[in-house]
């Protein structure tokens, strides 16, 4: 079987040959637990403090308010309980209808179980949040707004400078879900007001299972995990040391390229744009590709279903992602195209593709002639859809 | 992921598409997913002489619809009444959980099958799952 031609990104990203050769010494050579005092030990904690140096350089802050986690969802959830926690008369919380699922069921745990009332804000066409929506909801009671800074199933970049100048200006909480724009986009906190922030290695081409949150100078929360007290005490267990650094080499790299893949994929991805358009009738895409960043693009082809698509997709060897959960019984369609005002069959005839650093034009020009196979296929299957004159 | 069976059938549908001198047609909806099928046969003396279909959902239920068109060509409407939930679990092979709707489906096309009426697409008679005809 070939090795299939990837377009899901930002479901996760390959990891980069430099990491894995970085992070391999420390997952045999260098196995000291970094709380040890002895040589091998210090030389575990040396890699992960070079590892926080580099991610901390990444967004533009001081690395020791870089704490490590294993993953964005991690991260997500220590703030929000951390925050919750320390929260004993406020209990108000401001989010958008675009966050991930971390986010958003996190929410929804303090809504249940410790009382907080959740002020959803609704995005626009462009899956884009206004500010004075959140300046509105805003009341005596808020301790915390959550916005991410680009969705992951549309691409659509919010407007976070705004949102925590306002925060700012209300001495409220802002925490931004970063994990789908660090990479993709500067992320430079020296000007933007945030708060904490929180950010994924694999999906800037390092490994899975880590993370970190980012917590500005002053914020103290109490730790999701007790322990050890890892981490400056924020997050005990024994760190996931080969992860950490192959994260740290992650963001060196990321960092360095973040310009040269910027322009390539935007270059791909108009490629693409204009290929698809000559090629394939009825499409439409979901979002405003001049809102979003230029690694993701979710289109809707009517007439057929996401998942049929996807999946003869994947026996041509591409892999792309889909906007609904295959399933007779439950609505389990993405809320985020809910949230833009798709409706349900919108959503179930969509498919999100998203570009990375190692796509190529040759890639590109392939996807284009297989979803045009596909689609015409499906479509000639369908009583949905009527073959033009 | 598909057995087998199912990527065999959703990447190469047998039957797929119209009989412009279908006897009868039959049509099956589900309304929380959307799958679709329309079916077209032909009768000969009370045995399925020939079958073709449309159909709109995901890639098991479009492969569901090609195994049955399969299976019932040259069945008489007796025979397919026969037909048991057990016979169609083998037909399609091991299914996951979310692809298992697609054993009703197949049922309520069989139903459908084993007494036709309509002569033309009318309205939709909507699936309830669990409830399959046999």
């Amino acid at each position: 079987m070939h090795t299939p031609i990837y377009f899901d990104y930002n479901a996760t990203t390959p990891i980069d040959p430099r990491v894995l050769e970085g992070m391999l010494p420390y997952l045999h050579n260098h196995f000291g637990n970094p709380s040890s005092t002895y040589s091998i030990g210090y030389r575990t904690k040396e890699a992960i403090e070079m590892a926080r140096k580099d991610i901390a350089n990444l967004i533009g802050v001081e690395d020791g308010n870089v704490f490590f986690t294993s993953g964005g969802s991690e991260a997500n959830s220590t703030i929000l309980k951390g925050i919750a926690a320390k929260s004993s008369k406020k209990k108000h919380i401001i989010t958008s209808s675009i966050e991930h699922p971390a986010i958003l069921k996190t929410c929804d745990y303090l809504r249940k179980h410790h009382g907080f009332q959740i002020t959803t804000i609704p995005v626009n066409s462009a899956g884009i949040v206004d500010v004075n929506d959140i300046e509105r909801a805003m009341t005596s009671q808020t301790v915390l707004v959550t916005v991410m800074m680009v969705n992951n199933e549309i691409g659509s970049i919010q407007p976070i400078k705004e949102i925590g100048n306002l925060c700012k200006k209300h001495n409220i909480h802002f925490h931004c879900d970063a994990v789908q724009a660090v990479g993709k986009i500067p992320v430079n906190l020296k000007e933007l007001p945030i708060d904490s922030l929180s950010m994924s290695a694999h999906k800037i081409y390092g490994p899975k299972g880590v993370g970190c949150l980012y917590l500005r100078e002053g914020v103290n929360i109490p730790p999701l995990i007790l322990g050890g007290s890892q981490e400056f005490g924020m997050r005990s267990g024994t760190e996931n040391v080969a992860g950490i650094v192959g994260f740290g080499i992650a963001a060196k790299i990321v960092q360095e390229d973040l310009y040269f893949n910027l322009t390539k994929i935007e270059y791909l991805r108009n490629l693409f744009l204009t290929n698809l358009h000559t090629e394939i009738e009825d499409c439409l895409i979901n979002g405003d590709i001049h809102a979003n960043v230029p690694s993701t693009i979710n289109i809707q082809f009517s007439g057929i279903r996401g998942e049929s698509l996807a999946s003869m997709l994947n026996e041509l060897g591409f892999c792309v992602s889909i906007a609904s959960a295959c399933s007779s019984t439950s609505s389990k369609l993405s809320h985020v195209l809910k949230a833009i005002g798709r409706t349900d069959d919108e959503i179930r005839s969509s498919i999100r593709i998203s570009i990375g650093a190692l796509t190529t034009e040759d890639e590109v020009n392939q996807l284009v002639r297989h979803l045009k196979h596909s689609v015409v296929r499906l479509r000639s299957f369908s009583p949905k859809y009527q073959i033009p004159v | 992921m598909f057995n087998d069976i199912i990527c065999d059938h959703f990447m190469n549908p047998r039957n797929i598409g119209e009989l412009t001198d279908a006897d009868y047609v039959i049509e099956i909806s589900n309304p929380i997913c959307g799958d679709t099928v329309h079916m077209y046969l032909k009768l000969n003396q009370e045995v399925i002489s020939d079958v073709a279909y449309r159909a709109y959902g995901c890639s098991t239920s479009i492969a569901t619809a090609s195994i049955v068109s399969e299976k019932i060509v040259g069945m008489s409407k007796t025979e397919i009444s026969s037909i048991t939930r057990s016979n169609v679990v083998e037909w399609l092979g091991e299914l996951e959980p979310s692809q298992l709707h697609c054993v009703d489906i197949a049922l309520n096309i069989l139903n459908q099958c084993a007494n036709p009426t309509k002569k033309k697409f009318e309205q939709k008679e909507f699936l309830i799952e669990g409830e399959g005809a046999f």
